[in-house]
């Protein structure tokens, strides 16, 4: 990222501190949903009511006054979402990293000296972010179908260090059920605050959006990683309209924009 | 006047028992218990002080449970969550005290028990929706016996007096229909009633004006 790049994210992020709540200081829960194609969704909680399909969510550690520890974002998965003789799991998809200021690097290269980790704990079970990926563990649905689950996430210092650098921490998750009859995630990121400034966890916030999360398939409405018939759809009941569907963003939902969902037909490259 | 309704409708609407997690509010200086659907982030009862909960609705997790969970409007305020010692079981008909086991609850590594007390504080954020953690422990590395176990709690701050005491029904292994007597007990019994509560306030009334006259 380049000085001028970086400038103007710092002009958006301190214009955006004062004009709207984009990334505001709520760390909002992980809403969690699964879509037409039954592979499980994640995304923004608004009102009360799951939101677009979001995949950067936030974090801040010590929000609830202990340094260094939080137990948001939640997941919330609303009554009858699933069944409730299933169980949604996760896995840690990557290393822990930290923002370097034009991206993340990695804290913990594997060698016998850790960098700084993150465990996520619930009740009695236990992980840690490592060196390679690590498989989490599965939470029962709730009887009533919902999942609204805290989890309790620790930052742990480096070998040799009583606290972890201040920084901004990177955890790339995913989201797996024992429903046969739904799929896995994709994978979705927590960027997490500890003890650094607003600013650096906002533009690290904007470069996950556009480095890792961006959606390669901008005719791929519901997530599913294939442009077919579910996004077909959606151009047809938003038809004349505007918003999702509006590809090209001319305030219409038109042949235009059907024109493009058709010719990027099939699975998304 | 509101107070008593206020009351009254608490009393009613926890006659059928309902799972919600807690509120944390405060009302005339003093921190209050409430119930609240956090789903909706909607106040189920203002003045509620009976909990019920389940261990082990995650079976992989069967002496353990998340809630029920906290919110509160007290945006800044550091507020205590304070176990009292005294673990109580149902026998059928009543809680009786109950020294076969303990309770702890734990939020960010610091926790208190039904044996000895204790608890832990928490800085109420902006959408704040506590879940501390809660273990049910036998005595000697024995597994905890099947039952209805009754946990009192206040909470506390440096801001506000202490609240009132409220109280976690959990259920180990029993029937809904037993929890929900449990329950209803614990509303009956512990927690003054609408007529309670008018002969309460009435005797304080008149107390003062005594004091006045004095």
């Amino acid at each position: 990222m380049n000085k001028s790049t970086t400038n103007f994210l710092c002009f958006i992020v301190l214009l955006g501190a004062f004009t709207s709540n984009i990334f505001g200081q709520h760390v909002g829960d992980i809403g969690v949903d699964a879509n037409a194609a039954g592979r499980l969704t994640t995304h923004i909680v608004a009102d009360g009511a799951l939101g677009e399909p979001r995949r950067v969510f936030s974090a801040r550690f010590g929000d609830t006054g202990v340094a260094n520890f939080t137990a948001n974002p939640g997941f919330d998965a609303f009554p009858s979402a699933f069944h409730p003789s299933f169980r949604i799991g996760f896995n840690m998809r990557s290393p822990l990293l930290v923002w370097n200021g034009n991206g993340f690097s990695q804290t913990d290269s594997g060698g016998s000296t850790l960098g700084e980790r993150v465990k996520m704990s619930f009740l009695t079970a236990n992980v840690t972010t490592a060196a390679v990926p690590v498989a989490g563990f599965s939470l029962a649905v709730q009887p009533d179908g919902g999942w609204h689950r805290h989890l309790s996430f620790s930052i742990l210092p480096a070998s040799g260090f009583a606290t972890p650098d201040a920084g901004i921490y990177l955890l790339e998750l995913e989201l797996w059920p024992t429903d046969p009859s739904l799929s896995t995630s994709e994978s979705f990121w927590i960027v997490m605050n500890y003890a650094s400034n607003t600013i650096d966890h906002e533009l690290a916030q904007i470069w996950v959006e556009d480095n890792l999360a961006a959606n390669p398939c901008p005719t791929d409405f519901d997530h599913d990683r294939i442009v077919g018939g579910s996004d077909l759809a959606t151009i047809l009941s938003n038809w004349g309209g505007s918003g999702t569907g509006d590809i090209d963003s001319s305030g219409l939902v038109d042949g235009v924009d059907l024109a493009t969902l058709l010719s990027a037909w099939g699975v998304c490259q | 006047m509101t107070t008593v309704i206020a009351s009254f409708l608490g009393y009613a609407t926890f006659a059928s028992p309902q799972h919600v997690d807690g509120y944390i509010w405060a009302q005339g200086g003093q921190l209050q218990s409430a119930s609240w659907d956090d789903t909706t982030d909607t106040i189920v009862d203002s003045t509620a002080r009976v909990f019920g909960a389940d261990f082990g609705e995650d079976p992989f997790f069967p002496f353990a449970s998340e809630d029920p969970g906290f919110g509160s409007n007290l945006l800044g305020s550091t507020i205590n969550l304070n176990v009292l010692a005294g673990l109580s079981s149902w026998n059928g008909s009543e809680f009786v005290s109950f020294t076969n086991a303990s309770v702890i609850v734990e939020f960010g590594g610091a926790a208190g028990n039904t044996t000895s007390g204790g608890g832990f504080s928490f800085l109420v954020g902006e959408g704040f929706d506590l879940h501390p953690s809660y273990f049910i422990e036998g005595m000697s590395g024995i597994d905890p016996a099947n039952g209805i176990y009754l946990v009192s709690l206040n909470a506390s701050s440096s801001s506000y007096s202490t609240s009132n005491t409220f109280w976690l029904v959990f259920n180990l292994g029993e029937s809904e229909a037993d929890h929900d007597a449990a329950i209803d007990w614990a509303n009956a019994n512990l927690v003054p009633t609408p007529a309670g509560l008018i002969a309460m306030l009435g005797g304080f009334s008149m107390a003062l004006r005594r004091r006045r006259r004095n």
